[in-house]
């Protein structure tokens, strides 16, 4: 049995009242999970380091951290049925589709060196066949793009200046498949004063997480943490653009995973959308921007949710003359990352995205805003929609190139043309 | 960012102080811990169900009653907010239903019985609308239906019980049947919201009514266990209704409340249209004050801590249940500004020796002291901090859960609160 | 309506259910009496703790002895009922290792296999253990379900003719010619009286013993001792861990399915009746147990029972503790001149069988029956293994999220993971429609909320199988609410009094069960606490 730091167990302040599985989206989607409740504080009485795992359809928590959020009680829920995720694992062993789900990092590279072939095939309905049928990823499931260039190598041609400095963590999917969010993200900074650097990193290990690969994201996270902390320690303040490597980094790392030197870490590093309020807060904020004349849907990211850091995003977002943008609280998008990928979980996913669906498509806005990649990779499947990160929209306000075409804001259709 | 106002607290007392401010133009956040009593047990409004609190007699009129209690009682909370800021708080709640087709309704100045779940009547103020024709279960022939996979309603346990209630002619007819959902729910998900959606769902209500049709015996009055839809469930009903040529009411069942549930998305969207701040799920630690007025509210979360600051706060964080008070060994305490706590002398004086005897228990009148205008009070009566102004269950000196005013008092103290803090 | 039987045994605890299947055995057919639920009494409210005979060894040695050969058996017959966890005797510094010595010699003159362990091997068995401990002693002991154990023996009796009635209480024994040749007996649930003949009469009665010969103007004096034990929301520890020390209050541990429990006391107590567990003895046990189990401060209590030792009174002794806990026969017929009736008092319940044993040899001496014993070679009925059931395990059968039958898989007791099919199965078999039985026998409601969702779901379902007679409405719900209560009460605070908020919120918040008009039956009657 393998031995694992353990976790704060709390479910002794359950009190049984239920509401974390009424809230739960997998709940409301399907019988076949037996709720966060069950799974969680109720199950954690009877588990004892020595026994077996139980199947109580853990596998299908989707991650969203909503139970944890609505907990009258305190109760570390959702950390509690990841560790039984984990065990669970442990016991089934390798699984080979899994292991690619979480490592896509290793062939994104890759991937973009030969883009147009990578997208050709990710889009052709026979590999999609083949995938479904060897590996369980669902063929429905429209797979992402891949970029002919990755924002390093554009970065790497690319000067910043600037009086001030600061450092970014951009994210795998931000790197090989949707670019221009972290071109849009050194922009803006830029025109805010900032000289932009990238510290060494690499996939901060949220598709590893979440698949309870708890040694997987703890090792990724200490090559994270000692490459980024020196960064911290000279003085640069780090910001993220993607709400689920921000929640990884600033969460997880010192919380779930414990990871040595993690705390000192997330006390500098920020959400780029919190950052660039802290500034307005400061008066230090380029509030240059071209008026847009526009009504736009805002998505709430699950891990924004889980970061009690509030709506950054929406917050600066107002600031742009005539722009309304209106938050859809719609629930989770149904993605989860790498979950909405498996075929056993295809239909769950799609249930859990239904709300939020209507939701854009009867908002009729032909673009959705969100922070997160996962989130704006769902909205585009649920809505046909163009999905952009807020940084995007702030970017084309200062220089009033508002609702151009950028590369990366579509499906694989959208780069084949 | 610095806000007119924060209320910390999203339980109804909280939501409705940020409802009120923010319907008077404040720059408003509101910091919730997570779920609470709302989700818990609310169903309907309760505004005075008994007076004196263990007097078995159910209040009709309820205006003598509250004019009395609020003469003899100068902590209840009810005392704080007098008898016509009480009503002008029910009407700006009324008002937060526009003109939506799901309301909560009632006959003013009286209660109405509800009809709950396990066969008993409770006399409540405003009930939802689909709740409403439940009223009837005391006059008409009724079919209570229940669902084989559901575990929080049992039709035939209420059935009897009703069917024996003093207020109710035995001889008229009432049953329940239990009725499979297996066969017509597609995603077989059993659980309250999840039974809600699905009902949401025409399809799912088309071969529902079909099935209950066949078991009807000529009743006109049908109740269901209070799923009847989450975000339409005026709708869902009239719906139901026309299928089944019946009346449809649901009925309050074991918690989760999906009413409850309603009435927070209800008000979440109406903060929200308003450009109100809500931060949901994390706890406020310590308070920070200075010169008898509080500066700003520290908030935990996994990202850290951040200070929330504003010009006036509102504290609603609850009883027991939401946190806003604790038991920590042999005291009572309010762990976020340590205000001091009214509560009974000795631990031993807590609880009753009968759970649901009579008398309430002593630990559910404790709370805050607080003055006229709901500002926390020392013990030598000085105002400790101006700033500040308490509502809900948090201000103690009463029992909502024996005297029937779970609802009222959270409305009541919500509202005037905040008008304190205005004028 | 008159009832007949070869004997009528009074008293449905391990000792009346065990004479019962002795009976059974020997091929009398024994009629059962119990005026409520199997083990309703002393038996239910015991420890769960299956003796090695070591508490004993110095203070009692024949009674040691006794324990062990009755251990040994019972792990054989009733493993159904018993989770062979095995104890740990741990020294702690102040008790001294002198204790111990002493502790070692005896067990070994006894015969009772113990060995002796170092404090790292003793923390590595029990990490909960406290840090301080200074001398461990690994012995024979186990955690035994008494609530299955009697239903086992009685099943055992049933199944070879006897009869077993429970709510049926004894009002009066039938004395014809100056023999006892029956009783008289009431269906506390129905409310009628009858009367049932048999050639011999065992008053298996327990506490309530006296008050079974009271009418015919006989007496068995008996001195009452409290003792109250806690049960914590989850298994601190998987052995039984006592104190090795002389015995005394508040001194062992012993895991119990799901949870733990600590205990005991020992109050003298006059009015059987009114029994409540006070709040200076749960400081007390509260203060003992931190010695032994440092984390059990921060641990969750969610209830406390007290039972009532009867201890037979040979001579006036000023502690409750020192008369002795073996049993005692008391042959009327010799004693006050009545045939037909034999009394069997005291005892542990560890030792059960042979009380039985050797009650019924009387019995069957008297009666001119050559029937020898065979109660320790028989198993007990239900081939299930007993034991802490892994959740996995506990899911086999059941497995939430099968969709194999959304009704009956669904959980009625979430804290327990027990479903609609489990209480279904067990009023389909047993009969037993009442939620104290199925509490007893299933442990429905017997997790950290105690019942709050799961008795109004049992009654519901009862309802639909038609089994449920509630004599007013809610009538059940408002008992189950005020027993459930007088557990509680005494351990409120912490997680366990926003339970109770809970608790109170669902009925009287929003069900108005308060202001309901029917009265409370458990308010005014007795207040036996059961687990």
């Amino acid at each position: 049995m393998k031995k694992r730091i353990a976790i704060a167990d709390r479910s002794d302040q359950c009190i049984q009242c239920g509401i974390c599985t009424e809230y739960c989206p997998v709940v409301r989607a399907t019988g076949r999970f037996s709720g966060p409740k069950l799974a969680g504080p109720d199950a954690q009485r009877f588990r004892r380091p020595q026994d077996p795992p139980e199947d109580l359809g853990v596998g299908l928590c989707i991650g969203c951290g909503t139970c944890d959020l609505v907990c009258p009680s305190g109760v570390n829920i959702s950390a509690l049925n990841l560790m039984a995720m984990a065990k669970a694992g442990d016991e089934k062993g390798f699984n080979l589709r899994n292991w690619l789900l979480g490592h896509t990092h290793l062939f994104g590279r890759l991937a973009t060196a030969f883009s147009p072939i990578t997208n050709w095939v990710l889009g052709s309905p026979l590999f999609r066949g083949v995938l479904d049928r060897l590996l369980a990823i669902d063929k429905r499931r429209s797979l992402p793009a891949y970029e002919g260039q990755t924002f390093r190598q554009w970065f790497d041609g690319h000067r910043s200046g600037g009086k001030k400095r600061v450092a970014y963590f951009y994210g795998c999917y931000t790197n090989t498949n949707e670019v221009d969010v972290g071109v849009a993200v050194v922009q803006v900074l830029e025109k805010n004063g900032f000289e932009v650097i990238i510290p060494r990193q690499e996939c901060c290990g949220a598709p590893l997480l979440g698949q309870g690969d708890l040694e997987g994201a703890r090792a990724a996270g200490n090559r994270n943490v000692r490459a980024l902390l020196p960064v911290a320690d000279a003085g640069y303040d780090i910001l993220f653009s993607s709400t689920t490597c921000g929640q990884m980094i600033r969460c997880e790392y010192p919380g779930f995973l414990k990871i040595a030197g993690a705390e000192r870490l997330a006390a500098r590093i920020f959400d780029v959308c919190e950052y660039l309020m802290m500034l307005h807060d400061r008066g230090e904020l380029n509030v240059d921007f071209q008026p847009r004349k526009e009504r736009l849907p805002y998505h709430v990211p699950c891990h924004l949710k889980s970061m009690g850091i509030g709506l950054p995003a929406l917050d600066l977002l107002q600031l742009i003359p005539g722009l309304e943008v209106i938050e859809i609280d719609a629930g989770c998008c149904g993605l989860g990352g790498t979950y909405g990928f498996k075929k056993d979980l295809f239909d769950v996913s799609a249930t859990i995205g239904e709300k939020l669906g209507k939701a854009l498509k009867a908002f009729g806005a032909p673009v959705a805003v969100s922070d997160c990649e996962a989130c704006r990779m769902e909205i585009r499947t649920l809505t046909g929609l163009k999905a952009v990160h807020p940084l995007q929209v702030l970017r084309d306000a200062y220089d009033g190139s508002h609702g151009r075409k950028s590369a990366g804001d579509g499906t694989p259709d959208d780069l084949r043309k | 960012m610095k806000h007119d106002v924060l209320v910390i607290g999203m339980g109804l007392s909280g939501l409705m102080a940020a409802k009120t401010a923010a319907d008077h133009g404040l720059k408003t956040m509101v910091l919730g811990k997570g779920a609470g009593m709302l989700q818990a047990f609310l169903e309907g409004i309760d505004l005075l169900g008994y007076y004196p609190e263990d007097n078995p007699g159910m209040l009709e009129g309820v205006r003598p009653a509250l004019e009395n209690l609020i003469q003899n009682h100068p902590e209840h909370p009810y005392a704080k907010v007098g008898l016509e800021e009480i009503e002008n708080g029910l009407k700006a709640f009324a008002g937060l239903f526009g003109t939506k087709s799901y309301q909560y309704n009632g006959t003013p100045g009286r209660n109405s019985l509800l009809p709950t779940g396990i066969g008993s009547l409770k006399p409540s103020y405003l009930i939802p609308s689909t709740m409403n024709a439940g009223k009837g279960i005391l006059s008409e022939p009724a079919l209570l239906v229940g669902f084989q996979e559901f575990g929080n309603f049992y039709a035939a346990y209420a059935a009897r019980n009703f069917q024996r209630l003093p207020q109710r002619n035995e001889d008229l007819p009432i049953r329940g049947e239990s009725i499979s959902l297996s066969d017509i729910s597609e995603r077989k998900a059993f659980h309250p919201a999840a039974l809600a959606l699905q009902f949401e769902e025409d399809g799912f209500r088309k071969k529902l009514a079909e099935k209950i049709k066949k078991v009807m015996k000529g009743e006109n009055l049908v109740g269901f266990p209070a799923v009847l839809g989450l975000k339409n469930p005026e709708n869902v009903k009239l719906d139901l209704e026309e299928q089944i040529g019946a009346k449809v009411f649901e009925l309050p069942i074991l918690p989760p409340s999906v009413p409850g549930m309603r009435l927070f998305e209800i008000f979440k969207d109406h903060l929200r249209a308003k450009g109100v701040r809500m931060i949901f799920g994390f706890e406020a630690g310590l308070a920070i004050q200075k010169n008898g007025r509080c500066q700003g509210v520290i908030l935990k979360t996994p990202a850290g801590e951040k200070v929330h600051e504003a010009d006036s706060f509102i504290l609603a964080t609850g009883g027991f249940f939401g946190g806003g008070l604790q038991a920590q060994g042999d005291r009572i305490v309010e762990p976020l500004f340590k205000l001091p706590v009214a509560q009974p002398g000795a631990r031993s004086d807590w609880f009753q020796y009968e759970f649901l005897g009579r008398r309430g228990h002593p630990i559910n009148q404790s709370g805050i002291r607080t003055n006229s205008r709901l500002n926390p009070l020392d013990q030598s009566g000085k105002v400790l901090l101006e700033n500040l102004f308490l509502a809900g269950r948090i201000l103690g000196h009463h029992d909502a859960l024996r005297e029937k005013s779970l609802g009222g008092v959270d409305i009541a103290t919500g509202y005037k609160a905040m008008r304190n803090l205005i004028s | 309506m008159k009832v007949k039987a070869d004997v009528i045994v009074i008293g449905g605890g391990s000792t009346g259910t065990g004479i019962a299947r002795d009976l059974a055995l020997r091929g009398l057919t024994p009629l059962l009496m119990e005026k409520r639920y199997l083990a309703a009494g002393a038996t239910g409210a015991c420890h769960g703790l299956l003796h090695s005979g070591c508490r004993y060894v110095i203070v009692d040695p024949h009674s040691s002895r006794e324990c062990y050969t009755e251990n040994r058996i019972l792990r054989k017959i009733a493993a159904s009922c018993v989770e062979e966890t095995e104890g740990m005797f741990v020294s702690l510094p102040e008790d001294g290792l002198e204790y111990q010595k002493n502790f070692l010699s005896a067990c070994s003159q006894l015969g009772i296999p113990v060995e002796k362990i170092s404090p790292a091997q003793a923390l590595a068995f029990e990490p909960n253990l406290s840090p301080e401990v200074i001398g461990a002693v690994k012995t024979p002991d186990a955690s035994i379900n008494p609530f299955t154990l009697a239903a086992e023996n009685a099943r055992a009796a049933g199944e070879r003719g006897g009869k077993i009635m429970t709510y049926t209480r004894v009002i009066g024994l039938i004395v014809i010619g100056g023999k006892v040749k029956g009783v008289r007996a009431l269906d506390t649930r129905s409310g009628e009286t009858f009367e049932a003949y048999a050639d011999f009469v065992i008053n298996a009665a327990g506490a309530w013993g006296h008050q079974v010969v009271r009418n015919i103007g006989l007496s068995i004096p008996l001195a009452y001792s409290k003792g109250s034990i806690l049960i914590f929301s989850r298994r601190l520890t998987e052995m039984v861990l006592s104190r090795c020390h002389i015995p005394a209050d508040g001194d062992i541990f012993v895991p119990s399915e799901t949870t733990s429990l600590f205990g005991t006391t020992s109050l003298s107590v006059e009015d059987l009746d009114h029994i409540t567990v006070e709040p200076q003895e749960v400081l007390a046990l509260m203060k003992d147990l931190v010695k032994m189990v440092p984390s059990a401060n921060s641990a969750r209590v969610i209830r406390a029972y007290t039972g009532v030792r009867p201890l037979f009174k040979e001579k006036d002794t000023q502690d409750d503790r020192q008369i002795s806990r073996g049993f005692v026969l008391i042959d009327h017929e010799a004693r006050d001149g009545v045939p037909g009736l034999v009394s069997i008092v005291g005892g542990k319940m560890a030792t059960y069988r042979l009380m039985a044993e050797k009650t019924v040899d009387a019995v069957c001496q008297k009666l001119g029956l050559a029937a020898p014993c065979t109660t320790h070679l028989v198993p007990l009925p239900s081939s299930g293994k007993h034991g802490f059931v892994t959740l996995r395990e506990r899911l086999k059968k059941i497995g939430p999220g099968k969709e194999e039958n959304a009704q009956k898989d669904q959980m009625i007791c979430e804290c327990e993971f027990i479903t609609r099919n489990e209480v279904e199965e067990f009023v389909k078999e047993t009969g037993a429609a009442n939620l104290e039985t199925i509490r007893a026998q299933t442990r429905v409601g017997t997790g950290p909320c105690q019942g709050t969702f799961c008795a109004y779901r049992t009654l519901g379902i009862l309802a639909e199988m038609e089994k449920f007679d509630d004599p007013s409405p809610n009538q059940d719900l408002k008992n189950f609410l005020e027993r459930r209560w007088r557990g509680i009460k005494p351990i409120v605070g912490g997680e366990q009094l926003r339970e109770e908020q809970l608790t109170e919120g669902i009925y009287a918040g929003i069900f108005n069960l308060d202001k309901d008009s029917t009265p409370t039956q458990e308010a005014a009657s007795e207040s036996y606490n059961k687990r």
